[in-house]
């Protein structure tokens, strides 16, 4: 023996990790004989080669020594393994080493499984992060279940989510008994001064004790104080956190600060928590106490009141509570409530509108289809290499094993691949996200990120897939070999895999089918959207809003001239075409609907009452816009304030309230308006009719001149061949005539228009790549299962070719076979998509839930793909060679 | 009792427990296969490989003291036994007659 260089003062220390492996995974006796011999040979191989080379010496043992001593007896005398060693950790381990290395043998099938499930967990995470914050993120609202809140819905005016008029409000926060306190809040747009430019702000007004009813703490100063919001008290206000980043970079000395708001002086008390910016509550810059005015107008609904129940009250006892005041003050106020719903609703239904829980769930249908064929794939993958591997499985079944046990390796396989697979599906959602952030307008969608609750769901899908894909099949092929070993028969040829097999593939086919309908559906309904006609064309628009602040425009002369000033001073510059300011724009904004009277139908009821979509616009606006001219004449400057009042109709209008275009000139009607009263005016042309703003319905129009009925909320518009470079020029002469007044949103209407719809467009993009997903994973299960069972049948078309049959006759077998499972998975899918199609009628436009043209059309698509996923099996099977298929066997 | 046939690797361990005597534990074994055979020897197989040739009873252990070297762990003595020198008899002398009059 050589001598061991004998180093007692041992410099170069023991390899951390590989040493605890060893601890942690060899039992005892092994452990301490092993670790000392590692020890000592790492000390020698220090001494003569160097630390580096022993400590990689070193790990290489260690991870050698791990695998062999585990097999290892744990008692140093003989005696057999206790049956408790089957379930123990050790097994799981060989078997993690087994699959690794099944893995790394067969590169193309653990490719392509980790690939099909990257993509399908992928899918499913990225709609779970986009449903995260609406469902699983525990809300920023202290205990949101016992929250309620109230909604108005005016069916036939479209209204779903209607706010409520302050007196309204406050004559319920004063007698519901169900609520121990009835907040609300209402958003409206100012003009801050005082900071810079003037800019226009989102400003949310809440009653005083909005926060502490939601539970909001401000990061910096108070929330409001009992009675800030009572008439008269000095304004303050809190900043939302987006804001406090935005334009005052974080600056916690913001409190105590004064600004204007509109012209009044606002005090900065604190800044709101960033937690609450979810949904439209992230547009908030400014939070400012909600005046409670009871002689507020009635029909100025703005408020979204939001209570804590009182303990006890539930959401729909409260409701039951409400509806008998609502139905009392009804009476009272017939002129004003009739047509009108209201309820009071979870916090749920509250802050997502239904069509978000509808898309929600049609999205979380296809992810779920898309999971199913992603899983019905690898689990005829799975059954295909069980089938290879019969003889193994026989052997071992023979030999005393159970079924758990030769089930175990799958299943631990199918779990790594998973894992890797989930890994990619985060990776996968994650890319999505970006997309998605960059591509959105609304701060909703651009907030979307992964948290630990996305982690949690790709690691639980991860989890889980591996019972569907590698469980069942591995159980089921567990439980024939057994029975097949006792009769000596094979498996995987029998009947029963077969249609094993063909069932799995026909729910793929039908699940692809019924996405790919209704991701047709949604395309349809967005072109519909999107191509349909406005009342006039975008793109040569240039539009703005501005707010005249009270202080420097206080009565009606002021905004007249400012008006008149904009329109000249605008139409001057040299590549505009034509300006107009309105109160509104007709698409654009949301209605302003006011009720109408002295038509040829006025009605009976107050229900029947004819109401329009109210406009005051400037003398040349509806050249400018690009809004025909039907009959009479449109406004001209001699229609000022004192001269004949005078009505311009909308097509629809006329026609509904007096039957036809023409004989609506000249008809006195009379406007109703809560802030300026009952008006008359004289119609004096018609004009053409535009989408309402859900771009989906036309509504009856009324437009008024705007010097007859000053407002100073304006939209701004300016014809131009090229809007966008206009924009500069307008900005500029803005600025000249009033620098006080802020301008926002100046932009090109097509512009405003696909930020508008860019939401939309995303749903659809999840929507068509998660059907295309689904498409091909289908085709590629279609195509493995039909290859495989030609494979499978060799020696039986060896044997019909022997017999005479032609190569054609027996490619026509195969593609009608593939062709028979297709057209089953076709009928069921019909059927699935029917009803997931119904499910998703409200949120269609354009198109019926029952379009033939989709239907058919997806149905051609799949039945063709099915078939070229059959054709190349098919081509191979035709060439079988009939010796050669006979010999094999 | 038939006589026990032995594998190429049990073949080495043997013949290195007959070569180290006294000093014959996990180090000793792995480098003397490893000087003469130039191969890369595990210590896991060679402790698999032992265990195995003392379940047929070839070879016996003892468990030694603990050393500084080897952080105060013990050490696991091999000795070769009656009939593990028996059995490495036959195997040789199979292994020189199947070679008998072969030029390899």
């Amino acid at each position: 023996m050589r001598p061991s260089p004998g180093h007692p003062d041992r410099v170069v220390a023991v390899p951390r990790v590989p040493a605890w492996l060893v601890a942690r995974l060899v039992r005892e006796p092994h452990r301490e004989f092993l670790l000392g011999d590692l020890e000592e040979q790492f000390t020698r191989a220090a001494a003569q080669d160097g630390p580096a080379r022993a400590r990689h010496r070193y790990w290489r043992q260690a991870v050698r020594c791990i695998g062999a001593a585990r097999s290892l007896r744990p008692v140093p005398s003989g005696g057999r393994p206790s049956p408790a060693r089957r379930l123990d950790m050790s097994r799981v381990f060989d078997d993690i080493r087994t699959g690794l290395r099944s893995i790394r043998r067969s590169p193309g099938y653990s490719a392509v499984s980790i690939l099909t499930l990257a993509l399908a967990i992928g899918a499913n995470t990225l709609l779970f992060s986009i449903a995260n914050p609406l469902v699983v993120r525990p809300l920023p609202l202290k205990d949101s279940g016992t929250l309620g809140w109230i909604l108005m819905a005016h069916p036939e005016r479209q209204v779903t989510r209607g706010r409520v008029s302050v007196p309204d409000f406050m004559e319920w926060r004063a007698s519901l008994h169900s609520f121990s306190a009835l907040a609300g809040y209402g958003v409206r747009q100012a003009t801050l001064l005082g900071h810079g430019d003037a800019t226009r702000v989102v400003v949310a007004h809440a009653t005083a004790d909005l926060p502490e009813v939601w539970g909001l703490t401000p990061i910096v100063g108070r929330a409001f104080q009992p009675g800030e919001d009572a008439p008269g008290q000095p304004a303050v206000g809190l900043l939302s956190h987006r804001y406090w980043q935005a334009a005052f970079q974080g600056d916690p000395a913001v409190a105590g600060q004064t600004y204007f708001l509109d012209g009044r002086p606002v005090t900065v008390v604190g800044v709101m928590p960033a937690s609450i910016e979810l949904g439209t509550l992230s547009l908030i810059d400014v939070w400012v106490p909600l005046t409670l005015d009871a002689s507020a107008p009635r029909d100025d609904r703005w408020v979204l009141p939001t209570g804590r129940l009182a303990p006890g009250a539930t959401v729909a006892s409260a409701d039951a509570e409400f509806q008998t005041l609502f139905a009392a003050q009804q009476r009272d106020h017939p002129d004003l409530l009739d047509g009108w719903t209201a309820r009071v609703t979870t916090t749920q239904a509250a802050i997502a509108a239904e069509n978000t829980w509808v898309i929600l769930t049609l999205l979380g249908i296809v992810v779920t289809f898309v999971l199913l064929i992603a899983c019905a794939n690898l689990a005829n993958l799975v059954m295909a290499r069980l089938v290879a591997r019969r003889q193994e499985l026989d052997v071992r079944v023979a030999l005393g094993a159970t079924r758990w046990e030769v089930v175990r390796p799958w299943l631990v396989e199918g779990l790594l691949l998973s894992v890797c697979g989930g890994a990619g599906g985060v990776a996968i959602a994650y890319g999505g996200l970006r997309v998605i952030n960059a591509v959105a307008f609304e701060p909703f969608l651009r907030a979307l990120a992964i948290d630990g609750y996305v982690l949690a769901f790709a690691a639980g899908i991860s989890v889980a897939t591996p019972l569907l894909f590698a469980l069942w099949p591995a159980v089921s092929a567990g439980r024939a070999v057994t029975s097949a070993a006792l009769h000596g028969a094979r498996i995987g040829g029998t009947r029963g895999a077969a249609i094993r097999r063909n069932l799995l593939v026909g729910a793929q086919v039908a699940l692809a089918l019924a996405l790919l309908v209704v991701s047709g559906l949604a395309v349809q309904s967005m072109l519909f959207i999107r191509n349909s006609n406005l009342g006039y064309d975008p793109s040569p628009l240039l539009t703005w809003g501005v707010s005249l602040p009270a202080d420097r425009y206080a009565d009606d002369a002021a905004r007249a001239r400012y008006v008149a000033d904009t329109v000249r001073a605008l139409s001057a510059l040299p590549d505009v075409r034509g300006a107009a300011l309105a109160s509104a724009l007709p698409v654009f904004d949301a209605d302003a609907p006011r009720p109408i009277s002295g038509t040829r139908h006025d009605g009976d009821t107050e229900a029947e009452r004819p109401w329009a979509s109210w406009f005051a616009v400037s003398s040349g606006f509806f050249d400018t816009i690009g809004i025909p001219l039907l009959t009479g004449r449109t406004f001209t400057e001699a229609d000022r304030a004192g001269g004949l009042p005078v009505a311009v109709l909308g097509r629809l209008a006329a026609e509904r309230y007096f039957d036809d275009v023409g004989s609506a000139i000249g008809a006195r009607i009379v406007i109703h308006d809560s802030a300026l009263g009952a008006r008359e005016a004289t119609v004096i042309g018609v004009v053409g009719d535009t989408r309402d703003n859900q771009l989906l319905h036309t509504s009856p129009q009324v437009y008024v001149p705007l010097a007859q009925w000053p407002v100073p909320a304006l939209a701004g518009i300016v014809r131009a061949d090229d809007p966008s470079s206009a924009a500069t020029g307008v900005r500029t002469t803005l600025r000249r005539l009033d620098d006080a007044v802020a301008v926002s949103n100046l932009q090109p209407m097509t512009q405003t228009i696909s930020q508008a719809l860019s939401s939309n467009a995303i749903l659809n993009g999840l929507f068509l790549s998660f059907a295309g997903l689904a498409l091909v994973l289908a085709t590629a299960g279609l195509f493995g299962v039909i290859s495989y069972s030609v494979g499978q049948r060799r020696r039986e078309i060896g044997i019909r070719l022997a017999l005479g049959a032609s190569p054609r006759m027996v490619g026509r077998m195969v593609v009608s076979e593939g062709l028979r499972v297709t057209l089953a998975g076709v009928a069921a899918g019909l059927v699935i998509a029917m009803a997931l199609a119904s499910l998703s009628a409200s949120v269609l436009f354009g198109v019926s839930p029952r379009d033939p043209l989709t239907f058919g059309g997806v149905t051609a698509i799949v039945i063709i793909v099915a078939l070229a996923a059959s054709w190349s099996p098919a081509l191979r099977a035709m060439r079988v060679d009939p010796a050669r298929a006979l010999r094999a066997e | 009792m038939p006589p026990t046939t032995l594998g190429e690797f049990e073949q080495l361990v043997l013949l290195a427990l007959l070569r180290l005597g006294e000093d014959a534990y996990g180090v000793t074994l792995c480098q003397d296969i490893a000087d003469r055979t130039g191969r890369d020897v595990s210590l896991g197989s060679v402790y698999k490989t032992l265990e195995r040739l003392e379940d047929k009873g070839l070879v016996a252990s003892r468990v030694g003291e603990p050393t500084a070297e080897r952080g105060g762990r013990r050490k696991k003595h091999y000795r070769l036994q009656a009939l593990g020198q028996q059995a490495l008899q036959q195997s040789l002398a199979a292994l020189r007659n199947m070679t008998e009059g072969l030029e390899i």
